[in-house]
């Protein structure tokens, strides 16, 4: 018997509006994604893969279609049930850190986890530990901007997957960064896939992210136009870019 | 180019409309204050001068207990007077229509005949009574206006010793009457106290002074040495019987309105400083916020060459806006609430005009503060824009630096998970802007308790006269001491339940060089309707061996317990008499020196002196004991206590009213616009991690309490630190206007000024907060995943 989807996203359509043009963005979009999955999504700027990654994180809704989070249906879930999903089961890496100026790295993690805490039977990682698995057990105090670009990317990862969720959304994860630091961000992410078994998204345009997932999405256009699995990853240190 | 930069100033400035019009309105408030006091002070000191030179205002004054006309011509040839008048007034009981109370009526005699004169008459209404007219009288307009008389109308009076019915031909106003109140109280009771004027020789024949006179008043010749003519007056009145000649200065109304000009040229000064520098550091607030936002931009069109001084013209018009905009709001507020304030002012001070003085002057200068205020300011924000490279000035600026402050340390303890952590490091990362924003909060609980504290003090005055030193219903004032004989018959009067005598005596005390006029009270320890007592309403025990001070006399002559004083008696007899300073008592009112009724016999040299009759009437007869009251010889004034309170306490809520809406809009208007652009610029500055918290799975509310908490925190902080900046505020007036020789007030602030010094800025910045909520739940959740600020 195949494994249950975590999502199911059915026709999926956005149109944004912007003034009196309309802009199509995804074009009816039909996909499944399962636990444990390492999935990067490739494509050009305007592809659509953002729009994509915001919908299945709960922060937009499609303008015809559905997706469906286990039992939940996103798609008609109201703004307050989609902040208790966004909590409980997401977590999200972006493409220029947000860590909190005013907190140190581990008050960033320890905010998130202190959300979830006792929540249904929630048990989130330690903080300080969940750092150390990213490498960063030794800056646990360092506010972001004493960090690098690198550590402070790490500290957002550690800050998403402390909560144990149960999709991790990437988004241009190593876009602001260079590509020694950028691998380590990458190996972090990679950890803590198989350390937790975490379905875990990655939307880059940068293609040879793509050698270390083990599917491959390719968009255009609004619409998905290749689903490759790959059974033999790689390790970030391998990637060449 | 300076067109499309105008453009995009005001572009900026719809984008920032809200936190503009904050300030706006917090100038406005300060100007409209200036406005309003400016030309409030201008107005009236116009008026006073004009008044004065019309009518003749003297500038020396003397009463004396009786005087024959023939000592006049001495008097005109003091050098230094240029021009002297004699005139019989006094006070006597009369029946008013309509008013169930006896009321008071000052009698002053006027020449019929001769027209130039000093103190002329302003007639309002009617006519002057004609020579041979004797019972026609002028009221004084206020009075009149009070109790609703009509040209005919009559009052009652026992003049000399028969009835007479006093029939109003006219109404006047005069500049010696501009504050008409009854000497030793507090407020002015329209109803019950006013001005009459008749026939000279009728008021002299009414008041006993046939051929006499009682008081006179005189101009001074330019360049008179007026501190030899009062000697000299001195000298020439002595054996007549004077408490000593005084200038305008101690004129009573030329107290009270010179007083209230100069306190409304205090407050034009106070309450700009505090409105313009809380505006300052609101445009400091946005002004830099926009700077900071706009720093790429900035960049790029010094990238392309533009020259500085357009920048610094763009973002100095962008704080420029508001605040002119208030600085118009202001004024135009301003003169409106200064005609207000005339209208007012117009029940208090009687002239013959009010119109307001309306003078360039107080625009240009409110002008000059404003630019000052938004120079003030902008200055930080535009010096960082200035020392900005265009490269460094491109590029986005860097993250806040944060570090483990000496604050967080010590708070730690509180603050042990992430968001109480985050609001301590925000608030203590810009401690000045912290604690400025407290103190915009602050202030607007100051300015609640600054200026109603002086009502908790007069209501405490109130208390404290009306309900512990005097406990009598009624009071019978006589114009001349009496024997015990009048306490007998006051006694049989039906419905007279108790009569306690009132000894008190127009004495002066002199302690080294210092000398005072006051009131020699002798003191009964069994006295229940008239007791000393101190500020606070505790009965005070006179000790006997000697005299008892008041501690403004003591003060005044500073002396103390143990010092020896002379008490010199004004009855033109000449005596004298030492006695010891034995206590000084913390007493309310004006100057006085209290001794046992024991001694009072043996100081004053006569066996009784009962200058007054406190009374306990029976309730059900009150009316009966008016009438016979109003019709009893001697006696000068009839003091309802029941009455005067009544009136007291409707002047107080009248002016409580007004001044309580102007300070709840004050109020309002400082903790509003602070709380709305501090937050404004919190918002703006941490949009982007508010946002990220909400796609982390915050909730509106929990992402809205750590804005809100940051808010809250000032506001915590601000309130009671404003509080404590008003009562500050508060005693420095009372050590300042507080003690006068006439009334000492208190430093009482009550529970219900703190409550309101609370609640005011509280609700104001919960309303202020409002539409940040708004904003708040509208935040870009997508817009935060790709955009780096």
């Amino acid at each position: 018997m195949p494994p249950e989807p975590l999502f199911h996203a059915r026709d999926l359509t956005k149109v944004y509006r912007m003034g009196e043009v309309e802009v199509p963005a995804l074009r009816g979009v039909n996909l499944d994604l399962f636990p444990g999955e390492f999935v990067v999504i490739l494509g050009p700027s305007g592809s659509g893969k953002s729009t994509l990654l915001n919908i299945l994180g709960g922060l937009d809704a499609p303008t015809s279609g559905t997706v469906t989070f286990r039992d939940h249906v996103l798609t008609q879930a109201d703004e307050g049930a989609l902040t208790q999903y966004r909590r409980e089961h997401v977590g999200f890496v972006f493409q220029f850190y947000n860590l909190i100026p005013s907190l140190t790295a581990v008050e960033n993690v320890a905010l998130v986890t202190s959300l979830v805490e006792g929540a249904h039977g929630h048990v989130p990682a330690d903080p300080a530990e969940t750092l150390a698995l990213v490498g960063l057990g030794e800056r646990l105090d360092a506010f972001p901007a004493q960090l690098s670009g690198g550590e402070q990317q790490r500290v957002a990862i550690a800050r998403a997957v402390a909560k144990r969720p149960d999709v991790l959304l990437c988004d241009e994860p190593t876009g602001a960064l260079d590509v020694e630091t950028g691998k380590l961000v990458l190996a972090a992410l990679q950890r803590a896939n198989q350390e937790f078994g975490t379905l875990t998204v990655v939307i880059t345009h940068n293609a040879s992210v793509a050698g270390m997932a083990n599917r491959v999405l390719r968009l255009r256009s609004g619409a998905i136009i290749g689903d490759e699995r790959n059974p033999t990853p790689t390790t970030p240190e391998a990637l060449v870019w | 180019m300076r067109r499309l930069l105008d453009r995009k100033l005001a572009r900026d400035l719809r984008s920032h409309l809200g936190a503009l019009v904050a300030i706006a309105v917090v100038v406005a408030c300060g100007q409209a204050g200036f406005f309003a006091m400016r030309t409030m002070a201008r107005t009236l000191e116009r008026a006073q001068t004009t008044y004065y030179h019309t009518v003749r205002f003297p500038d020396l004054f003397a009463t004396v207990r009786r005087a024959p006309e023939g000592v006049l011509p001495t008097l005109r040839a003091i050098p230094g007077i240029a021009r002297l008048e004699a005139r019989a007034v006094g006070d006597v009981v009369v029946r008013v229509p309509g008013l169930r109370e006896p009321a008071t009526a000052h009698l002053v005699g006027i020449p019929l005949t001769a027209s130039t004169r000093l103190n002329t008459l302003v007639l309002r209404t009617g006519r002057r009574p004609v020579p041979g007219e004797r019972d026609a009288v002028l009221v004084s307009e206020g009075f009149a206006a009070a109790n609703h008389l009509a040209l005919g109308d009559t009052l009652g009076a026992v003049i000399g010793d028969r009835w007479r019915a006093l029939r109003m031909v006219g109404t006047a106003v005069t500049a010696e009457f501009v504050y008409e109140i009854r000497p030793g109280d507090m407020l002015p009771d329209a109803r019950r106290y006013g001005i009459v004027w008749l026939d000279a020789d009728v008021a002299s024949d009414a008041l006993g002074l046939r051929g006499a006179w009682n008081e006179v008043a005189a101009t001074l010749a330019p360049g008179a040495d007026t501190a030899a003519v009062l000697a000299a007056l001195d000298r020439a009145l002595d054996r007549y019987g004077t408490p000593g000649a005084y200038t305008r200065d101690q004129h009573a109304s030329h107290r009270f309105l010179s007083e209230e000009i100069r306190q409304n040229r205090t407050f034009a000064l106070v309450l700009p400083v505090i409105f313009l520098g809380v505006a300052a550091f609101l445009v400091h607030l946005v002004l830099g916020r926009v700077v900071a936002q706009q720093r790429e931009q900035v960049g790029t069109l010094t990238a392309f060459g533009m020259p500085s001084w357009m920048l610094l013209r763009h973002y100095g018009l962008f704080a420029l806006v508001p605040v002119s905009a208030g600085t118009f709001l202001g004024a135009g507020i301003g003169v409106w609430f200064a005609w207000y304030l005339a209208s007012v002012y117009a029940d208090f001070f009687r002239f013959p005009t009010l119109r307001l003085a309306l003078h360039p002057a107080e625009f240009s200068v409110a002008v000059c503060i404003a630019v000052a205020a938004a120079g003030l300011g902008a200055f930080g924000a535009l010096r960082r824009l200035l020392s900005l490279a265009p490269a460094e000035a491109m590029r986005p600026e860097p993250p806040a630096t944060f570090v483990h402050g000496r604050v967080e340390r010590i708070l730690a303890r509180w603050a042990r998970r992430p968001v109480p952590r985050m609001t301590l490091r925000n608030l203590t990362h810009r401690p000045w802007r912290t604690a400025l924003g407290a103190l915009g909060i602050g202030l607007g609980a100051a300015v609640v308790v600054a200026g109603t504290f002086g009502f908790d003090a007069v209501r405490r005055m109130r208390t404290v006269l009306f309900e512990h030193a005097d406990r009598a219903d009624v009071t019978i004032v006589f114009g001349e001491p009496q024997g015990l004989r009048a306490l007998t018959a006051a006694r049989e009067i039906p419905g007279v339940i108790a009569a306690e005598p009132i000894r008190e005596l127009g004495v002066r005390v002199r302690h080294g060089h210092r000398n005072r006029r006051t009131a020699l009270v002798g003191v009964e320890a069994k006295a229940r309707l008239r007791q000393v007592v101190d500020l606070h309403g505790r009965v005070v025990r006179v000790p006997g061996g000697g005299v008892a001070l008041g501690a403004t006399l003591a003060r005044a002559l500073e002396a103390a317990v143990g010092d020896t004083v002379d008490v010199e008696f004004l009855d033109g007899r000449d005596r004298r008499r030492s006695a010891p300073v034995v206590a000084v008592v913390e007493d309310l009112a004006g100057l006085n020196v209290y001794v046992t009724q024991e001694l009072f016999g043996p100081l004053v040299g006569v066996s009784e002196a009962v200058s007054a009759i406190g009374l306990a009437v029976d309730p059900l007869t009150l009316d009966a004991v008016y009438a016979r009251l109003t019709r009893a010889p001697l006696v000068r004034a009839v003091v309802v206590r029941a009455a005067v309170r009544r009136a007291f306490d409707e002047t107080l809520r009248r002016n409580f009213v007004i001044v309580l809406t102007t300070l709840v809009s004050f109020a309002a208007a400082l903790a509003a616009g602070t709380i709305y652009n501090a937050g404004r610029v919190a918002l703006s500055e941490r949009a982007r991690d508010l946002a990220s918290l909400r796609v982390l799975g915050l909730t509106r509310s929990e992402v809205a309490r750590i804005l809100f908490g940051e808010l809250a925190v000032l506001g915590v902080v601000g309130v009671p630190v404003g509080v404590v900046i008003g009562i500050g505020f508060a005693a420095a007036t009372v050590a300042s206007f507080g003690e006068t020789e006439l009334f000492r007030m208190p430093l009482v602030i009550g529970w219900r000024t703190i409550a309101a010094a609370i609640a005011i800025p509280t609700v104001a910045g919960m309303v202020a907060a409002r539409p940040l909520r708004r904003r708040l739940d509208r935040l870009d959740l997508i817009g935060v995943l790709k955009t780096r600020e």
